[in-house]
């Protein structure tokens, strides 16, 4: 058998097994995004408690007005709640702006802490737990600093968490607040949307798994102290946080009616930043993390270190030889004679992917059009081929910080002023 | 002044070139090269076209399996040459120098003087002929030397051609030339008609050295079978028909993984009619052990044991440029394999167009039977430049495909040996029409036993003589006994190779996985789609009510 055969047969049989465990995903979440979508999502409290909304940011001016004017709408008791921004050795005025929002606001419990590169400038981690420390909230919400949440986002993450003892932790969904922008951010929205909170709900429905994404969700106060705050080695916190909350036996629950629109890069180069720091982090967690799925007493946490596992080695690998087995095969420098590896079984993946695409877009509003199939499509060729790049760029560069010992850098994702944009436009 | 003299020079250079190129067309050079011996040459017109190329190559081709070797050329490559030769096809000379109309005719004098002297009835020895095809260049010809009243212009051109293969047995066709010519007057030959509206003349008759046939098309299966005919007359130097060759009844490319049943059950069809067949098979290179391969070889060995002979398919080559070595190693490794089942072919199966190339014939020249298809290997190029049939030197014992000319494809042709080919997908009822048809067919089976045979690969050598097989001197027998097989066989395979075959057999599986999927996919987006339009609705006829 032909070293072709061999990785063709293992692209085949790893991208298959990875297609049938995203069907399997979906049905999930398909059924769950239906179920919670025929409730409003809030589970009212006999008593609300006090929640410290921690914002970090570094040299946001761009956005930061814009995420504080939305966290002070909340409909949340205001006496219940506080935020804090974390403005982490900026150069930019945003020092000024949060000053001008507290100036207008003072009746709102609005902190702002601002760091020097002494304290600060060490990544997101640092940045939270400099505002732990002086929240005051039993349960901490995190918001990042390009967000602009829903008003009753907040209150149904913290009604949904105090609803059930055993959770540890209620994430919200996020969406691509500057969707139109460009052809990246159409594929970043769909791919937020499908992978993102369709693979979350199918997680959940079926594991009580999910993991949190950097924003939008609350944890409780009493675990955060558990664990000794964020791990600053790690670039995916969140992802990291997650790990250690299944550890101490909590569920993470989805709740997708708690919205939240961020800002995506816009630019690709920004975008290839954005992703390789979360691919680092979370080859990082990754390898922190894998030695659990052997132990028998991790728990629902071994299931989610393998889905990691799965997709960052199994997908990652399979994609690059298909890959290269395609083109050299174009190329006629590569012959496949594997039986039963026909162009059918590539046309059948290609229309599972779109049709599971498309389940995800059918359950949002204004989502689902021919339009969008045409970009799934496109986004199969072009986008899911960048993912292959990011991974590869992040393990190279996690190979490399080990083999020189370099300390992880936080590479902030560059921002942009959408009105300003909007008026270039018209 | 030494600038002048440059430029005048340069210009002088840039005229002579334009004169050489554009005076290519219209001067002929004078027999700028020495053309290989014959025993026939063919002239074609100078700069023909491809049509014409390929219908020069079949009338090679006819000769080659007749066992001629034949030269053939553009007219001006064979000014001055002519006398070299003592039988001569004019084919289709639209384009020629006029230098070798006259040296035709010294030819034709010269013929008519041997012809002359010969005794009446008696082969005529160091005789001369030239055969015209076509009509334009008789024409031209007769006109030149003076003898227009020798012909009879009809300026039509479709006629209707009735060709008697025998007394009993003929055949007509419709067929088309720009017009057409007849030697008028007594002819000293004649056969077969061509009717053309009111008019009537020959399809091939011969006036002294002169032999004439009007029609050129050498696609049409009639003028072709009726050609091969008709020159093996023309090339016979004694009254009576010319050597009788037989036709062979062939199962055309079988493979292992055919049938074996369906195969059985035709060869048997054969063996209870006590008629030989050949079966050609397909090279295979690897796992000449499965089972597959077992059982397609125990019907071999029946078939080889009850008059049938075993021929082996060429390669399909898959290569731009042929490389010789490589394909004689496959072949080597295919006929070992065959061999050590027990099968011994007797000659090679080969492509029509394997006999221009000097790869092909390389690899042939290691067989000395050779079964001729119609079928054209698109990998292979006719060697350009090539003015004689270098197939010939090989000696090889040819056996031609059968020119279909009735549905049953039987041969009409004994000028030499043919191939009717069976194609053992078809139903049992049309091949045993087929061999019916054969047996009752004028031109006699055959049975390859019959006739020596021989190759040679890298590694044996076999030649049946006597009725004696040997394989690298050793004599075999091709005795037929029954094996019993194992019942479970172990195929050797790796995870991979079985996991690859698990993965072709799941195929379906997966297809109707992928379409239940699809399904119920389909169906969540279009509930999900209802749901979001009634949740809309909803919402809009509440904000009414509200406003309201």
């Amino acid at each position: 058998m032909l070293l072709a055969d061999c990785l063709s047969l293992f692209a085949i049989v790893a991208i298959w097994s990875l297609m049938f465990l995203n069907i399997f995903l979906t049905i999930g979440g398909f059924i769950y995004m239906i179920k919670v979508n025929k409730t409003d999502g809030h589970i009212p409290l006999k008593e609300y408690p006090m929640v410290s909304v921690l914002v970090p940011a570094h040299n946001e001016s761009l956005v930061i007005r814009k995420t504080v004017m939305a966290l002070l709408r909340f409909d949340y008791p205001i006496d219940k709640y506080e935020i804090i921004v974390i403005n982490d050795n900026s150069s930019d005025d945003s020092a000024r702006i949060l000053r001008g929002i507290q100036e207008k606001n003072p009746n709102r419990k609005l902190i702002v802490i601002n760091t020097d590169h002494v304290m600060g400038g060490k990544g997101k981690s640092n940045a939270l737990n400099i505002a732990l420390s002086v929240a005051k909230g039993s349960v901490i919400a995190v918001y990042d600093a390009d967000n602009t949440p829903a008003s009753d986002a907040l209150g149904i993450l913290v009604e949904n968490l105090m609803a059930d003892d055993k959770l540890g932790a209620v994430i919200g969904k996020f969406r691509t607040r500057n969707r139109n922008a460009s052809l990246l951010t159409r594929f970043v929205n769909i791919e937020t949307l499908a992978h993102q909170c369709m693979n979350q709900a199918g997680r959940f429905f079926f594991f009580k798994l999910c993991t949190i994404p950097g924003t939008n969700y609350v944890i409780r106060r009493s675990i955060i102290n558990q664990m000794g705050g964020w791990d600053t080695k790690a670039l995916s916190e969140d992802t990291e946080i997650s790990f250690r909350i299944y550890r101490m036996g909590y569920y993470i629950k989805f709740m997708p009616l708690a919205l939240t629109w961020e800002q995506e890069p816009q630019k690709l180069k920004q975008w290839f930043k954005q992703r390789t720091r979360w691919a680092k982090g979370n080859i990082y967690v990754l390898l922190k993390n894998f030695k659990y799925v052997f132990d028998h007493n991790a728990g629902p946490m071994r299931m989610d270190v393998l889905y990691f596992a799965l997709v960052y080695v199994l997908m990652l690998t399979s994609l690059i030889c298909s890959d290269a087995i395609f083109v050299l095969g174009v190329l006629g420098l590569c012959y496949v004679t594997l039986g039963g590896f026909s162009t059918m079984l590539w046309g059948m993946a290609i229309l599972l992917f779109v049709l599971n695409v498309l389940i995800a877009l059918s359950v949002e509003k204004n989502e689902f059009s021919f339009e969008s199939v045409m970009l799934i499509l496109l986004m199969l060729f072009t986008y899911s081929k960048l993912w292959v790049a990011v991974v590869v760029n992040a393990a190279l560069l996690s190979i490399q910080d080990k083999v020189f010992d370099k300390e992880m850098v936080w590479d902030k994702t560059e921002r942009f002023d959408e009105e300003q944009i909007k008026q270039k436009a018209n | 002044m030494s600038f002048n003299m440059t430029f005048k020079k340069i210009i002088c250079g840039i005229i002579l070139l334009f004169l050489a190129v554009s005076m290519k067309e219209d001067v002929y050079a004078e027999s700028i090269s020495i053309l290989p011996d014959g025993e026939i040459l063919i002239l074609y017109a100078d700069a023909a076209d491809q049509e014409t190329m390929t219908a020069v190559r079949t009338i090679v081709e006819i000769l080659t399996y007749q066992s001629f070797q034949v030269t053939y050329a553009p007219a001006s490559e064979c000014l001055g040459q002519l006398d070299r030769f003592s039988d001569i096809i004019c084919y289709k000379l639209e384009r020629y120098p006029l230098k070798i109309i006259n040296e035709l005719y010294e030819l034709e004098k010269k013929g008519q003087e041997i012809l002359n002297a010969a005794p009446e009835g008696e082969a005529v020895e160091n005789g001369i002929q030239i055969m015209f095809i076509g009509n334009e260049f008789l024409r031209d010809y007769l006109t030149a030397t003076a003898r227009s009243s020798y012909y009879t212009d009809i300026e039509k051109t479709v006629g209707k051609i009735t060709y008697y293969f025998n007394d009993y047995t003929y055949k007509e066709v419709l067929a088309k030339e720009e017009n057409y010519l007849f030697l008028s007057g007594d002819t000293d030959y004649s056969s077969g008609v061509i009717q053309i509206q009111n008019e009537e003349g020959y399809f091939c008759a011969a006036k002294g050295v002169l032999t004439h046939i009007p029609v050129s098309d050498m696609e049409n299966n009639l003028i072709r079978a009726a050609f091969t005919r008709e020159v093996s007359f023309w090339k016979w130097p004694y009254s009576g028909e010319p050597h009788i060759y037989a036709q062979y009844m062939v199962l055309d490319k079988v493979y292992p993984f055919q049938d074996p049943d369906k195969l059985l059950t035709i060869v048997n069809a054969f063996i209870e009619k006590k008629e030989p067949f050949v079966i050609s098979v397909m090279p295979i290179y690897v796992n000449s052990n499965y089972p597959a391969m077992q059982h397609f070889c125990e019907v071999l060995r029946y078939a080889q044991n009850h008059g049938g002979s075993i021929m082996i398919h060429s390669p399909m080559i898959q290569m731009s440029k042929i490389d010789v070595d490589l394909v004689n190693e496959y072949m080597s490794i295919a006929i070992q394999n065959y061999m050590e089942h027990g099968i011994y072919p007797l000659g090679i199966q080969v492509p029509h167009n394997w006999l221009f190339n000097d790869d092909t014939i390389e690899i042939m020249s290691r067989f000395r039977t050779v079964l001729v298809s119609e079928e054209e290997d698109p990998y292979i190029t006719a060697d350009k430049g090539i003015y004689t049939n270098k197939v010939y030197k090989d000696g090889h014992q040819w056996i031609a495909p059968a020119i279909s000319l009735d549905e049953n494809g039987v041969s009409y042709i004994r000028a030499h040996s043919t191939a009717v080919l069976f194609d053992i997908t078809e139903d049992l009822s049309t091949i045993e029409a087929k061999i019916n048809a054969c047996r009752e067919s004028y031109v006699p089976l055959k049975n390859l036993w019959d006739i020596e045979h021989g190759f040679w690969t890298d590694e044996d050598i076999m030649t049946y003589k006597n009725h004696i097989i040997l394989v690298n001197n050793k004599r075999v027998e091709k005795d037929y006994t029954p094996t019993e097989y194992e019942e479970a066989f172990t195929y050797n395979r790796n995870m991979l190779q079985r996991f690859s075959k698990n993965l072709a057999d799941q195929n379906f599986k997966l297809m109707v996985v992928v379409i239940v999927v699809s399904v119920l996919f389909l169906l969540f987006i279009l509930s999900a789609r209802k749901s979001n339009k009634r949740h809309f609705l909803e919402k809009h006829m509440d904000e009414g009510c509200t406003e309201d």
